[in-house]
């Protein structure tokens, strides 16, 4: 499990597609490693400070919908795994 | 619905706050040409709405040069001057990654060929500004004359949002419009914006400097990277800042609670299922009414011609290949056009999306996405308008696959040959009291095709598409009611281009086939069909089909049931057609077909590839001859192996 610790030790960096339901988290980073899929991401509004909450979980866990910047976006997890956000740790999936 | 702010919001009109130029606007309007303008927006914004109200009818529909992005065009009378509106397909941004993208940014640029716009007016949806903003921020780089026409101005009071229209004029440093839900009311307003513009970007090039915007547009639109991105929002928030505020709001309940039924793991399925019964129901049986109608009606015609005319090679040129070639491309137009205006209201409603989210689940698995499966489903009636409604597609590597999958799904012209093949064959036996033979078999044809599309899809995944792997990210908008005045011209614009493009090839080709099995002799047997069917019975004789099934074969081309009326006619002119028999029953006793023959036969159909209309319906949808043609080989390699494994397997357990 990849978690980095900030100072105060109760948040946590985790993949968006481990985030729990309902629960707020903010962006920290985005994955380039698909570089269309990133400028598309980017265009939806996934940039670095943006709170970011999944609504919706699909039926095998896949796909999600999100809520960010006052729109719902709906991605399979493969997408949602390029979105790095920050939580408290007690609110992973 | 709050009216005060709605008023409120009109109040505070625009016009007021923009420091407009000194000089009249006139002058400037005066040229010949009517000025070039595109519009351009996020997907969603009510730009198409925009787009239908400016022009009304006067436009006209085509694809970009070699690629299937959709171009319209037309004329609008905006406040009584006139303008050619081109509507640019809807993006979230410029970063040239996706042919939509591609397309936008080489009309603003001008380049490969095309004419640069002399206004851009750009549509933001009110309820999503920040967002919208986004790709006016890349589109500001551009110096181009930019008017902002913003939409669901009504529905931002209701969400809590209030827009101080003049202070974001003044900010962005271009007129601002916020349209009138009404849509008639907008056109003084958007005219006198576009002439704004105009003399903003005039002065602007004459003193050499830019305008009036707090922030200036951001150095390179193209940059790609996360931080070009932060970058971009947080100057977005700056340009917002005291422009739009936001109070707390929950979305109304009923709309709420509707969409967490929609989205629901169970409920969601269930209403799905019965979204899609009901859309199959019409697309499949709504239109048989009309098809029969056409039908009659064509085929009337062509009887009343036929006595009309005098006996001549002209006469049969216009009963035997014309006027069944019109019919064969009018029988498709109730289901395209069913398909099309169920398709157009489904999408602006919000639910197609909700569908494709619902449906992903399961359609990842074979290596498609959600939204394959409605064009999927209407393969099931016809293949030509399931293709046509790939569109609905945004992958370029999902949108093919499901075009080649597609006529793998049993469609309604296989019917009649099925059961023609299935009542002479297989007994009328009911097994348990409700279980029928006939309806077994049938039904195992259905999943026959089904399987192997599954299989074809995984195998394409693995191979031919290997490098680009399916991906599904999609905006979730709102629910709403659709316009119908939209999905009629939608309707109206689908239908119009499959008639010109692709029926016109359709026409062609039933006329090529139609002289195919009428020269140079008289009967179909001493036709070119005939004799094309003698040459390729050789390939068959491993599946048992006789030469003349072999000819019924090549004319099924035209359309499948047309299979049918060649078996008969060519029992009838064999002089093996039993006396007293049905040609049904013919078929059997002439043994063209023995019982191992017709179930490969079933499954050859079930299959092969055998429609001109497909194919060409394929090569519109793609712009290439190279996916239809490997649909084609594909397919009849498919059915032919397939056909000799079921011939080898009923041959042996009859014995």
């Amino acid at each position: 499990m990849e978690s980095n610790k900030n100072p105060d030790g109760h948040r946590s960096l985790v993949p968006l597609s481990r985030l729990a339901l309902n629960v707020p988290a903010v962006i920290r980073t985005v994955h380039r490693t698909d570089r269309e899929l990133a400028d598309t991401l980017h265009a939806l509004g996934a940039v670095e400070g943006t709170a970011i909450e999944i609504t919706r979980r699909g039926l095998f866990g896949s796909p999600i919908i999100v809520r960010i910047k006052r729109s719902h976006v709906a991605m399979r997890t493969s997408e949602a795994s390029l979105i790095m956000v920050e939580t408290s740790l007690s609110k992973m999936r | 619905m709050n009216p005060r702010s709605t008023n409120e919001l009109r109040a505070e009109q625009v016009t007021a706050g923009m420091a407009l130029p000194a000089e009249s606007a006139s002058p400037l309007l005066l040229n010949t040409a009517p000025l070039n303008i595109a519009l351009i927006g996020n997907p969603n914004c009510g730009k198409t709405t925009l787009f239908n109200a400016l022009t009304g009818l006067r436009y006209k529909v085509g694809n970009y040069p070699g690629v299937t992005v959709e171009r319209r065009e037309g004329y609008a009378n905006i406040d009584g001057e006139d303008f050619c509106i081109i509507d640019l397909p809807g993006i979230y941004s410029l970063q040239a990654s996706s042919l939509d993208e591609q397309i936008t940014a080489d009309v603003i640029n001008g380049s490969r060929g095309f004419t640069r716009p002399d206004v851009v007016i750009y549509i933001a949806d009110a309820t999503r500004l920040e967002r919208c903003l986004y790709l006016f921020e890349q589109l500001r780089a551009r110096n181009l004359p930019l008017v902002v026409a913003m939409t669901m101005i009504d529905l931002a009071p209701q969400q809590g949002i209030a827009i101080k229209g003049a202070l974001l004029q003044r900010k962005l440093g271009v007129p601002v419009v916020l349209l009138s839900p009404n849509t008639r009311r907008n056109s003084a307003e958007l005219r006198a914006s576009i002439k704004s513009a105009l003399l903003i970007q005039r002065k602007s090039a004459a003193n050499g400097a830019t305008l009036l915007p707090v922030t200036s547009p951001e150095p390179d639109a193209a940059d790609s990277n996360l931080t070009a991105a932060s970058n971009r929002y947080a100057r977005i928030a700056s340009l917002l800042e005291g422009c739009v505020t936001y109070a707390p709001y929950t979305p109304h309940r009923l709309a709420r609670i509707l969409d967490s039924i929609l989205t629901g793991n169970i409920s969601g399925i269930c209403c799905f299922l019965l979204v899609m019964g009901l859309l199959f129901q019409v697309v499949f049986t709504f239109s048989a009414y009309p098809m029969d109608l056409i039908d009659s009606s064509i085929s009337a015609l062509g009887d009343w011609l036929h006595t009309l005319l005098p006996k001549s090679l002209v006469q049969e040129l216009i009963t035997g290949g014309l006027i069944p070639g019109i019919g064969s491309v009018l029988m498709f137009v109730p289901q395209i056009g069913l398909l099309f205006f169920m398709l157009s209201l489904l999408e602006e409603s919000g639910y197609l999306v909700r569908a494709a989210y619902l449906m992903d689940s399961f359609m990842r698995r074979i290596g498609l996405q959600g939204r394959s499966f409605i064009p999927l489903l209407s393969s099931f009636a016809c293949a030509v308008p399931g293709i046509m409604a790939t569109r609905v597609i945004p992958s370029a590597r999902d949108r093919l696959l499901t075009i080649l999958i597609a006529p793998l799904m049993s469609c309604s012209a296989r019917l009649p040959v099925y059961s023609l093949i299935i009542t002479a064959f297989f007994p009328k036996a009911i097994y348990f009291g409700i279980i029928s033979l006939q309806g077994l078999v049938l039904f195992g044809l259905y999943s026959l095709g089904v399987t192997g599309a599954i299989i074809i899809s995984l195998v394409l995944s693995a191979t031919v598409l290997k490098g680009s792997a399916s991906t599904l990210l999609m905006e979730v908008p709102d629910l709403r009611i659709p316009s119908l005045r939209n999905a009629l011209i939608y309707t109206y614009d689908r239908l119009r281009i499959f008639i010109q493009s692709t029926g016109t090839v359709i026409l062609a080709s039933s006329i090529l086939l139609w002289s195919l099995s009428r020269f140079p002799g008289e009967t179909m047997q001493d036709s070119f069909a005939g004799m094309l069917g003698h040459l390729i019975e050789p390939l068959f004789r491993p599946l048992g089909f006789s030469w003349e099934v072999c000819i019924a074969l090549l004319t099924s081309f035209a359309a499948r049931e047309v299979f049918v009326s060649s078996l008969a006619t060519l029992i009838e002119s064999s002089g093996r057609h039993v006396p007293g028999l049905s040609a049904l029953e013919s078929i059997r006793s002439a043994e063209f077909i023995n019982f191992p023959s017709a179930v490969a036969l079933l499954v050859f159909f079930v299959f092969a590839c055998q429609c001109f209309s497909t194919i060409v319906v394929a090569y519109k949808e793609t712009r290439s001859w190279r996916w239809p043609a490997l649909m084609f080989s594909g397919m009849a390699l498919l059915a032919w192996v397939c056909s000799f494994i079921a011939y080898t397997i009923t041959k042996w357990s009859v014995a």
